[in-house]
C-alpha cells in the first residue's frame, strides 16, 4: 500500500473508531450473544440449557403459531406497504402543483410521523370501538351499520393497517416531494411538445426518475412491516382469536410471558434471514436501475 | 468559503462531553424512598431492601408512607420501591432474574407463579410463618394462602381477596324497570330474568344492555365454575385438561346465549379487553348490571359518580353450585436474597395490619383492596370501615370460599395467551360456535400437557 | 445535451406537434378551477383526519373520567376540568420525567451528530480495508428484532454498573447509530468530488476539508437525523423502562405509563394529559427544524 493509501486508511479507521467500537461493544455484543441464546433453552428463571438445533426444528416443524404469525406478517406487508407507497406519492404529486397552503397541507401530514406509536395507537383503539368510537359514529351518518373493528377477525388487520398507514404517509410522501424537486421542468416540457399528456408524462418521465425514492422506500417498509410490533401490542394483542398475532409479537410473548427466551431468540434470527435474504433480492434487481445520471 | 471552523467543532463536541461529565456528576440513583433514619448506628451498614410490584398509583401513596414507617421503625435500612406498570411487569421482572439482579421482595401472579416455584427462585416461607402469632398461615383466606403453597410449603403470601363475584347494579336502572334489587340468592334464572326486564332497545340499537361479564376466557368464567364445571382434572396438580367436560360446555353455553341469543349482553367485541370493559359502559349509563372485581371500584371511584350503583354478590347456578374465578397476586421473597429477616419483616409489615392502615389512609376515598389477611379484613380498613362506599363488602370474603384458580400447570400461561383466550374471544364475537372453541382448547391443552 | 436513460423511448423521436391553443378556454379554465376546489377539499379533510386525534387527545386531556366514552362522542368536554392534568402533576414526579427526557435525548442526539458523520464521512468517502463488511454488518444488525438483544444488553449494564443510572440510558447510543450513519453516509456521497478535491489540493489534511466543506453543506440532512434521533429516543419506551427502577430517574413515556396504564383500567385524562405534555417538546423541535428538515430529506438524495 502506498503511503497515501496507508495514511487514508488510517484517517478511515480513526473516524469510525468512536462509532465502530461502540458498536461492537453495545450492539454486536448483544446480537451475537442472542445467536448463542438461539441455541439453548432458557426460562430466563434458570441458567440456559445447550440443545444445538432444536429450537429451529421445533419452530419449523412443531408450532402452527410460527406459521400463522409469519401468514400474518405477510398479511400485514401487502396490505400496509404498497397502499402506503401509492397513497404518499398520490400526495406528493397533489402537493407538487404549487397550490395555495402547500405548507401547511404538508405539516399537516407529517404531524402523525412524529407523535409516539403507543400514543396513536391508544387514540385509534378508541376511534375504533365498536361501542363509543368515533369511527362508526361517523359510519353512521352514511347508514353504514356499526362495525367491530378491531374485535371482528375480518377486519382486525386492516383496521390496524389502515392506522399504520395514516401514521407514516407523511413521511414516505415528504420522501417522494424531494424527488419530484429533481424532475426537471424542461424534461417534462419536452415531454409535451412532443404530444404526451399527463398521464403518459407521469409513467414516463416522473415515475422512472423516481425509481431511487421508490427504492428506498420499498426497501424501507418492508423492513418496518416484518418487524411490525407496538401497534399490535396496544390496540389488538394479537387478538381477536389470535387474528393479529404478527411474528415479532409471538417473539415478544415467547420471550417474556411463556419463558421460552431460547425459542423466541430463534425465532429471531429466522426473521433477520429472511429480512436479510430479501432486502439483497431488492438490491440486486431493483438497486441497479435506481441509479441514474442527471448530466 | 466560512466552513465550520474547528472551534466551533469542538465546542459541539465539548456540549456532548458535558453531557457526558454532568451524567457522571448525577446521582446515580436518587431513590424514591428516603435514606436511612438519622441516627442509624454508625456501624452498620445500610441494608438495602428493593421491592417490586405493578400496583397502580394509589397503592404507591400508600407505599410512601408504609415505608417511611417501615425505615423509621428499623434503622439501618433503606427500602427501594420499584412499580411497572402491569403489561410490562413480568418482562422487566424476568430480565432482572436473568441478570442476576432480583428484587428481595417480588410479586408474583397467580398464574406463572407455578413457574417461579419449580424453578426455585421463591423461599419457601413456611418456617417464617411459624415464627409470628401475629402472623401466620392461618391468618389468611385458606384458599388464597392455599393456591401458593406447593407440595406444602407457601412460597407466597396473597395481598388481596378479590374473586370476580361483584354484581355492580345501577339502582336507577331497577327503579325505573321495577325490578327488585339483586339478592345474594340469586341464581342464573333470576340474573337472566332480571337482564331481559332491563335491556331496551332504541330503533336498531340497544340503548340499554341488561349484564355483562367482564372476565370471560373459558378458564376464568363465572359461568362456568357456577355451573360446577372445570378446565383440567385437578387445579393443584393437573395432569390432563378437561375443556370437553359437559358441565364447562353447558356454562359457556349460557354465557354465549346471553350475548347471541338473548341479546342481554353486549358482545365484548364491542369493546376491548382491559381498559374499556364493562366500567366504562356502566359509567355512562348504558349497561344495568356487570360482573367484575372489586378492584373496579378501587381504582376508579370517580367513574361511576354519575351511577347511583349498588353491589351484590354474582348469582350461584340454578342448583346452588357457587363457583368464582380468582386471580389475585403473591409477594415473595426471592430465594437468593442477602436480607431474608428484614425482606420478611417488610413482608410482614406490608401484608399485615401496618400495610392495609398505610393503604387505606392514602386511598382515593380510602377505598382499598381487599386484605387477604383476615385480621385487616375484618377492621376498620375494610369490612368495618367507617364510610364504606357501597354495601355488602362481606361478599369479597364469603366469595373467597368457593374461589377457583387457573390450573398449576407450567404452560398454562402459554395456553392461556395462545388458545384459550383468542378461542373465548371467537366464541363472543360470534365467528365460532362454543362446541368449536372448546374442543380447539381441549385438542391443544391435551397437547401441552403431553409436553408437545 | 443531457443524457438519460427513459423506459419509454417513445419521448425520444422528434415528432413535434404544436401545442394547439384552442378554445376548450372556458371550459377549460371552469374544469380547472372545480379540479383545484375538490382538490383542496381532499386535501383539507385529510389534513382534518390527521390532526382530528390530536385534537381528541387535547379534548379528552380535559375532561372528567366519567365523560370520556360518551355517545354520541362529544369532542368538547363538558365539563372542562384540569383534574387530569392535577391528578398527572400531584401523583407523579413529572418534573423530573420531563428534566430527564430532555437531557437524556438531546445528550444522544447531539453526540450522535458528531459521531455518525465522522463515521459516515470515512464510509462514504476514505477507502480502508474492511469498510464495506463493515458497513454490512451496521445495516444488518438493524434487521435484528430488540427483544431478543434486550436481555444481553441488560446484562452488560449489569456488569458495567450502569442499571438505573444515567449512563444506561445514554452511552449505549452515544457514539452514532447504524441508521444515522447510513443515513448520512448516503448524503455524503452526493457532494460532488470535486469540492473535496480542490481542497485537498490546497493541502488540507481530511479533518479540516470535513470540517470545512462537508458539514457546511450537510445542515439539511443533519438537521434531519437530529429530528429522527431525537423522534426514537423521546418515545423510545421499552429499554428505559427495563433499565431504570427508581421513579424518579424515569423517562417520560415510562412514567406514564406506569401510573396511568394500570390493570384494573386506565386513567384516560391523565394519561391524555400525559401525552400531551409529552408532544409539546417534540412538536417545537419539529417546527424549529422544519426548514432545514424538509429541505434535508429533499437533498439527502436517496439515489442508492
Amino acid at each position: 500500500m502506498s503511503r497515501a493509501a496507508r495514511q487514508q486508511a488510517l484517517v478511515g479507521y480513526a473516524f469510525i473508531a468512536p462509532n465502530f467500537l461502540a458498536f461492537l461493544i453495545f450492539v454486536a455484543g448483544p446480537v451475537v450473544a442472542g445467536l448463542f441464546i438461539s441455541f439453548s433453552e432458557w426460562d430466563l428463571l434458570s441458567p440456559p440449557k445447550w440443545v444445538a438445533l432444536q429450537n429451529y426444528v421445533d419452530l419449523l416443524t412443531n408450532d402452527r403459531l410460527f406459521w400463522l404469525s409469519l401468514g400474518h406478517t405477510i398479511y400485514y406487508a401487502l396490505l400496509t406497504v404498497p397502499a402506503g407507497i401509492v397513497i404518499s406519492l398520490a400526495l406528493a404529486l397533489l402537493l407538487n402543483q404549487g397550490l395555495f397552503g402547500t405548507r401547511v397541507y404538508r405539516t399537516l401530514f407529517f404531524i402523525p410521523v412524529v407523535a409516539s406509536s403507543i400514543a396513536v395507537a391508544l387514540v385509534w383503539k378508541w376511534f375504533y370501538n365498536g361501542e363509543f368510537g368515533v369511527l362508526n359514529w361517523l359510519l353512521s351518518w352514511f347508514r353504514i351499520p356499526p362495525q367491530n373493528w378491531l374485535t371482528n377477525s375480518q377486519l382486525a388487520m386492516p383496521a390496524i393497517a389502515l392506522t399504520v398507514i395514516w401514521k407514516t404517509m407523511g413521511y414516505n410522501m415528504v420522501i417522494f416531494l424531494a424527488g419530484l424537486q429533481d424532475v426537471p421542468q424542461s424534461l417534462l416540457e419536452a415531454a409535451a411538445i412532443d404530444g404526451a399528456n399527463s398521464r403518459q408524462r407521469f409513467w414516463s418521465v416522473t415515475l422512472p426518475l423516481l425509481r431511487p425514492q421508490l427504492f428506498f422506500v420499498l426497501v424501507v417498509s418492508l423492513i418496518g412491516a416484518f418487524q411490525a410490533f407496538d401497534m399490535v401490542y396496544v390496540m389488538t394483542a394479537g387478538g381477536p382469536g389470535n387474528a393479529t398475532l404478527v411474528y415479532n409479537y409471538y417473539i415478544w410473548q415467547n420471550a417474556f410471558q411463556f419463558f421460552k427466551m431460547g425459542y423466541a431468540s430463534a425465532m429471531a434470527y429466522i426473521l433477520f434471514l429472511l429480512i436479510f435474504v430479501i432486502t439483497l433480492f431488492q438490491v440486486r434487481y431493483l438497486g441497479k436501475r435506481a441509479y441514474y445520471e442527471l448530466g | 468559503m466560512n466552513g465550520l471552523s474547528r472551534r466551533t467543532f469542538l465546542k459541539v463536541a465539548g456540549a456532548g462531553s458535558v453531557g457526558l461529565m454532568l451524567a457522571a456528576c448525577a446521582p446515580a440513583s436518587p431513590g424514591a424512598a428516603p435514606g436511612a433514619a438519622g441516627g442509624a448506628a454508625a456501624n452498620q451498614a445500610i441494608k438495602k431492601l428493593i421491592v417490586a410490584s405493578f400496583y397502580p398509583v394509589d397503592q404507591t401513596a400508600g407505599w410512601a408512607g408504609l415505608v417511611d414507617q417501615f425505615v423509621k421503625d428499623n434503622p439501618g435500612t433503606t427500602v427501594e420501591t420499584q412499580v411497572t406498570s402491569f403489561n410490562e411487569y413480568l418482562p422487566k421482572l424476568l430480565t432482572q432474574i436473568a441478570a442476576d439482579t432480583p428484587p428481595d421482595v417480588l410479586g408474583v401472579e397467580n398464574t406463572p407463579f407455578i413457574q417461579f416455584v419449580r424453578k426455585n427462585v421463591l423461599l419457601d416461607l413456611s418456617p417464617l410463618l411459624q415464627t409470628d402469632p401475629a402472623f401466620k398461615a392461618t391468618d389468611f383466606f385458606p384458599k388464597l394462602i392455599g393456591r401458593y403453597t406447593v407440595d406444602g410449603k407457601v412460597f407466597g403470601i396473597p395481598y388481596d381477596v378479590q374473586p370476580i363475584c361483584c354484581l355492580f347494579y345501577n339502582k336507577k336502572h331497577f327503579d325505573d324497570a321495577k325490578v327488585a334489587y339483586p339478592t345474594g340468592e340469586w341464581k342464573w334464572d333470576d340474573l337472566l330474568a332480571a337482564a331481559q326486564a332491563l335491556t331496551k332497545q332504541d330503533g336498531e340499537r340497544t340503548a340499554q344492555y341488561g349484564f355483562y361479564l367482564n372476565e370471560t376466557a373459558t378458564d376464568r368464567n363465572l359461568f362456568v365454575f357456577s355451573n360446577g364445571g372445570t378446565v383440567a382434572d385437578s387445579e393443584e396438580t393437573p395432569t390432563k385438561p378437561t375443556f370437553d367436560d359437559p358441565k364447562t360446555i353447558e356454562g359457556m353455553q349460557f354465557w354465549s346465549d346471553l350475548i347471541h341469543k338473548q341479546k342481554v349482553s353486549p358482545s365484548p367485541a364491542f369493546f376491548e379487553q382491559g381498559g374499556l370493559g364493562g366500567a366504562d359502559l356502566f359509567a355512562t349509563g348504558r349497561l344495568s348490571m356487570y360482573v367484575n372485581g372489586y378492584w373496579d371500584l378501587v381504582f376508579a371511584p370517580d367513574k361511576f359518580a354519575q351511577v347511583p350503583f349498588g353491589m351484590q354478590i354474582a348469582p350461584s347456578g340454578n342448583d346452588g353450585t357457587r363457583g368464582y374465578a380468582t386471580g389475585g397476586t403473591a409477594y415473595c421473597v426471592s430465594q437468593t436474597t442477602k436480607n431474608q429477616d428484614l425482606a420478611w419483616k417488610f413482608v410482614k409489615y406490608f401484608m399485615g395490619m401496618p400495610g392495609y392502615q398505610a393503604a387505606f389512609a392514602a386511598a382515593t376515598k380510602g377505598i382499598i383492596y381487599p386484605p387477604a389477611y383476615i385480621p385487616a379484613y375484618n377492621s376498620e380498613v375494610y369490612l368495618k370501615q367507617p364510610n364504606p362506599p357501597v354495601e355488602n363488602l362481606q361478599i369479597n370474603g364469603d366469595a373467597a370460599e368457593y374461589a377457583h384458580f387457573t390450573p398449576h400447570h407450567e404452560r398454562w400461561v402459554e395456553l392461556r395467551d395462545t388458545v384459550i383466550i383468542p378461542e373465548t374471544q371467537l366464541i363472543g364475537n360470534g365467528e365460532k360456535s362454543v362446541e368449536e372453541a372448546l374442543g380447539v382448547m381441549q385438542t391443544e391443552a391435551a397437547k401441552a400437557f403431553a409436553g408437545a | 445535451m443531457r443524457s438519460v436513460t427513459l423506459e419509454n423511448e417513445v419521448l425520444l423521436t422528434s415528432k413535434v406537434v404544436p401545442v394547439a391553443k384552442t378554445n376548450e378556454g372556458a371550459l377549460h379554465r371552469l374544469n380547472t378551477r372545480l379540479l383545484r376546489l375538490l382538490l383542496h377539499i381532499f386535501l383539507i379533510v385529510l389534513g382534518i383526519s390527521c390532526l382530528f386525534p390530536f385534537l381528541w387527545m387535547l379534548s379528552t386531556s380535559f375532561k372528567e373520567q366519567f365523560q370520556v366514552f360518551t355517545y354520541p362522542p362529544q369532542l368538547l368536554p363538558n365539563p372542562w376540568t384540569l383534574t387530569g392534568y392535577t391528578r398527572i402533576f400531584a401523583t407523579s414526579p413529572i418534573y423530573n420525567w420531563l428534566f430527564n427526557s430532555i437531557f437524556v435525548v438531546t445528550t444522544i442526539m447531539f453526540s450522535q451528530l458528531v459521531f455518525s458523520s465522522l463515521a459516515a464521512y470515512a464510509f462514504a468517502r476514505l477507502r480502508f480495508p474492511g469498510r464495506d463488511i463493515i458497513f454490512m454488518l451496521y445495516l444488518a444488525t438493524m434487521m435484528i428484532p430488540s427483544q431478543v438483544t434486550l436481555i444481553p444488553s441488560y446484562i452488560l449494564m449489569k456488569y458495567l454498573g450502569w442499571i438505573d443510572t444515567y449512563y444506561a440510558l445514554i452511552v449505549p447510543f452515544l457514539f452514532g447509530s447504524a441508521f444515522g450513519t447510513f443515513l448520512l453516509r448516503q448524503f455524503f456521497q452526493t457532494i460532488p468530488t470535486e469540492l473535496e478535491d480542490a481542497a485537498r489540493i490546497d493541502g488540507a489534511g481530511y479533518l479540516t476539508t470535513f470540517l470545512r466543506i462537508i458539514l457546511p453543506l450537510s445542515k439539511p440532512a443533519l438537521a434531519t437525523l437530529g429530528v429522527f434521533v431525537f423522534l426514537y429516543f423521546w418515545n423510545d419506551f421499552l429499554w428505559p423502562l427495563i433499565v431504570i427502577n427508581t421513579n424518579n430517574l424515569r423517562t417520560l413515556p415510562v412514567g406514564l405509563a406506569v401510573i396511568s396504564r394500570s390493570y384494573f383500567g386506565t386513567d384516560w385524562p391523565a394519561l391524555m394529559a400525559g401525552t400531551v405534555i409529552s408532544l409539546v417538546p417534540i412538536l417545537i423541535i419539529f417546527f424549529a427544524a422544519q426548514r432545514y428538515f424538509v429541505q434535508g430529506i429533499t437533498l439527502t438524495g436517496i439515489k442508492g
